[in-house]
């Protein structure tokens, strides 16, 4: 069993889109959308939940009032602002469950054993089916903490059923960033696919993300979508990637009728002979890369000595 | 004001449409403008009138252990909630990754054997030019969590600006903990969506944090086609109240000059009356959420 | 000397649970005295997983684990612990004590799977 992860560094490339165009020329595919806070590849293949599971992402504080002196001094050892006391409270302190991390730093230096520690629900993941197979996806609360967690719980339950139903890839749709549900989303993974478009933005995301996949020996190789917004800016970036071992595996231009394509419930592949083309021979390219082979990398390939150093954000 | 332009789904236009909010409102007066996506910082390619940029590292303090004080009793590895420190037999182990800077093990240590020290985690830089004024908050490629990073840039924001001041925050897509830092500083919120079902789903979720915040928002509507999926995003805005205050066109025009690191403004005829033009509506927004009237 | 191996069930007739972190049970069996028992209360869920059910491990006092494939903050703890990790993802517990003790096993010296968060461990 293989695992392609779709990455870009950039939100907005198409990863999601081309990542879903890809589906119907895939081997038996389990699908995972990593993106657990903007989870969209659920709408694309209307999705049908068989099983869902309530995400436990960690703890909140909370006061018992009854208990609290008012001494305050949680609301001093608090490091991320949680807890606060109000005229309104009569100075009892309370906790701010969006802000609260968890760490129950303030539970420790409470000197009436006032504070309690609960578990919460950040979020929820779902196995579901779709018409290429089965899906695993989340949704994480608004403003969960730990969606790296969460992503790896996706992961699990996505190789779960690969192996229950002997399917041999599991495509795995990250969310953009560099952030811990990138890295949760690379982890262990045998390839990854970076979208990127020619455009400042879209390069300078790239760079960060190819630093990750480098450290985690991932293979990586890039598509350059909407190449034709800028054709030389595609070719000056085609080459530093040459120049470094990562291939650049397709071109695709951009095209103004995605969009609606997409609001009409249609996968890229269904838009057009040209882009069922596309995305049959990207696959064809693909495969062998990714299912023949032990595709972990050597430590000598893909370098990228050669390409910017974007670690602390690249050249200004 | 302090206004927060999120969105939920990445690419939508947060970048293109606060820095040229920026510009635009430059013509009126100084605005201060931070690009708090630390993931992917890019707001800097819109400003090239910036120059060199300042950097300054963004450090959080992390335990060090003081192996020969130690006496392995293990309860810095019991209190601490992120399995960030492990008992070895023969001394504790630290964690970098898992560490939320708590300061929980440093307390409990009855041995006074653990100290904090600054490590880095990313940079912030700073640049000015003219009534300009730019921040940008970097996470190092690696590090797990861009909170730290973000806090660091609003606190910056807070000790450089007044209540009387315009600041725009880019913030990152998303609707987890780095944006619900960045919706908490705010005092309004402006979402950028577009018209695919991504947009709109992703818009639902960011507009929860949003409202769980009781801050006032407003929706730009970017890429419209001008058809029935524009209507989506329409009645959405309608039956929650929110204001839709601008909708802007899908072009290839404007496609091609962001890739040339051209915002808004020199893309497309007429945008900087339009933008000039919200500033009002969102202060009156921003003005009444913190009287108590809002999301 | 005692020797933790993930399992798929609690006896030495269950298959090796390939997967360290998540493994439904850990027995520890004592070499001298061929006894095992499952130890119990190790659950872990969320980023710190790997490393809390490095640390049951540790605690538990084996000097050895078998295993089929592990992450880099659960492998650095045990490595850092003196532990040796052995792979046998396809036997039964029982089977991969007898490879271990014949010296059929592989011996890991690095995690199977990179680094699930950070680069700095």
């Amino acid at each position: 069993m293989k695992t392609l992860v779709v990455i870009s560094g950039k939100g907005g490339a198409g990863k999601t889109s081309l990542a879903a165009g890809l589906v119907p020329f895939l081997p038996r595919p389990v699908l995972a959308d990593a993106d657990v806070d903007a989870s969209n590849l659920p709408l694309l293949f209307e999705a049908e939940p068989l099983l869902s599971e309530n995400f436990i992402g960690g703890q909140v504080a909370r006061v018992r009032t009854a208990d609290c002196a008012g001494c305050l001094d949680c609301v001093a050892a608090c490091r991320f602002g949680a807890i606060a006391s109000d005229d309104d409270s009569g100075g009892i302190p309370s906790v701010d469950p969006l802000s609260c991390e968890g760490c129950a730093v303030c539970r420790q230096v409470c000197p009436s054993d006032a504070i309690e520690m609960h578990d919460i629900t950040t979020g929820q993941w779902f196995l579901s089916r779709t018409r290429f197979g089965p899906m695993v996806h989340a949704r994480l609360g608004p403003g969960g903490e730990n969606s790296g967690a969460l992503v790896e719980r996706v992961r699990r339950a996505a190789a779960d059923a690969a192996e229950r139903d002997d399917r041999d890839l599991v495509l795995v749709d990250a969310p953009a960033g560099i952030g811990c549900p990138v890295i949760s989303s690379l982890s262990g993974a045998d390839f990854a696919l970076a979208v990127t478009e020619p455009t400042p933005s879209g390069e300078s995301d790239l760079f960060r993300v190819l630093a990750l996949t480098r450290h985690f020996r991932v293979r990586t190789a890039v598509v350059i979508n909407k190449a034709d917004l800028a054709p030389a800016r595609t070719d000056a970036l085609a080459r530093e990637l040459d120049a470094s071992d990562i291939p650049v595996v397709a071109f695709f231009p951009y095209d103004e009728t995605v969009s609606r394509v997409l609001s009409e419930g249609r996968l890229l592949s269904e838009a057009s002979e040209e882009w069922h083309g596309r995305l049959k021979r990207l696959w064809e390219t693909l495969e062998p890369m990714i299912m023949n082979s032990s595709s972990r990398m050597k430590p000598h390939e893909q370098s990228t000595t050669y390409l910017p150093d974007y670690t602390h954000g690249g050249p200004r | 004001m302090i206004l927060a332009v999120v969105s939920g789904k990445g690419g939508t236009g947060k970048t293109t449409v606060a820095t040229s909010l920026a510009a635009a409102w430059l013509r009126d007066g100084p605005v201060m403008l931070a690009d708090c996506d630390p993931e992917g910082p890019n707001a800097h390619h819109f400003l090239p009138q910036l120059g060199e940029l300042i950097e300054t590292p963004v450090n959080v303090p992390m335990p060090s252990i003081d192996q020969a004080a130690c006496d392995l009793c293990g309860d810095c590895v019991d209190v601490c909630a992120f399995n960030a420190l492990a008992k070895l037999p023969d001394r504790i182990l630290f964690i970098e990754s898992l560490c939320h800077a708590c300061g929980g093990c440093a307390l409990v240590c009855p041995r006074r054997a653990i100290r904090e020290e600054p490590r880095q985690v990313g940079v912030l830089r700073s640049g000015s030019a003219g009534d300009l004024r730019f921040l940008q908050g970097v996470l190092s490629v690696g590090e797990p969590r861009a909170t730290a990073v973000i806090e660091a840039m609003l606190e910056k924001v807070r000790s450089q600006t007044t209540a009387e001041d315009d600041v725009v925050l880019d913030g990152p897509p998303g609707a987890s903990c780095p944006v619900a830092s960045v919706v908490r500083a705010a005092d309004v919120c402006l979402l950028v969506t577009e018209p695919t079902p991504f947009g709109l789903h992703d818009l639902i979720q960011a507009h929860e944090l949003i409202a769980a915040r009781g801050k006032p928002s407003a929706v730009i509507l970017n890429r419209s086609r001008g058809d029935a999926a524009d209507t989506k995003v329409e009645a959405w805005c309608r039956e929650r109240e929110i204001p839709l205050l601008l909708t802007i066109p899908d072009r290839r025009s404007v496609a091609e000059a962001y890739s040339r690191g051209v915002p808004l403004l020199g893309a497309l005829e007429g945008i900087e009356e339009e933008l000039r033009s919200l500033r009002d509506p969102l202060r009156r927004l921003a003005d009444a959420g913190r009287n108590g009237v809002a999301a | 000397m005692k020797i933790c191996v993930t399992s798929v069930g609690r006896d030495m007739t269950s298959g090796v649970d390939p997967r360290f972190g998540r493994a439904a049970h850990f027995l520890l069996i004592d070499t001298e005295t061929d006894q095992f028992h499952c130890l119990d209360d190790i659950t872990a869920t969320g980023q710190g997983a790997g490393v809390m059910v490095a640390q049951s491990v540790i605690n538990s006092g084996a000097s050895a684990v078998v295993t089929g494939q592990i992450g880099p903050r659960a492998y650095d703890v045990l490595a850092a612990a003196g532990i040796e990790i052995f792979l046998a993802p396809s036997a039964t517990v029982g089977g991969a004590i007898q490879d271990l003790h014949a010296g059929r096993l592989e011996k890991l010296r690095g995690p199977t799977s990179p680094q699930h968060a950070g680069l700095r461990a």
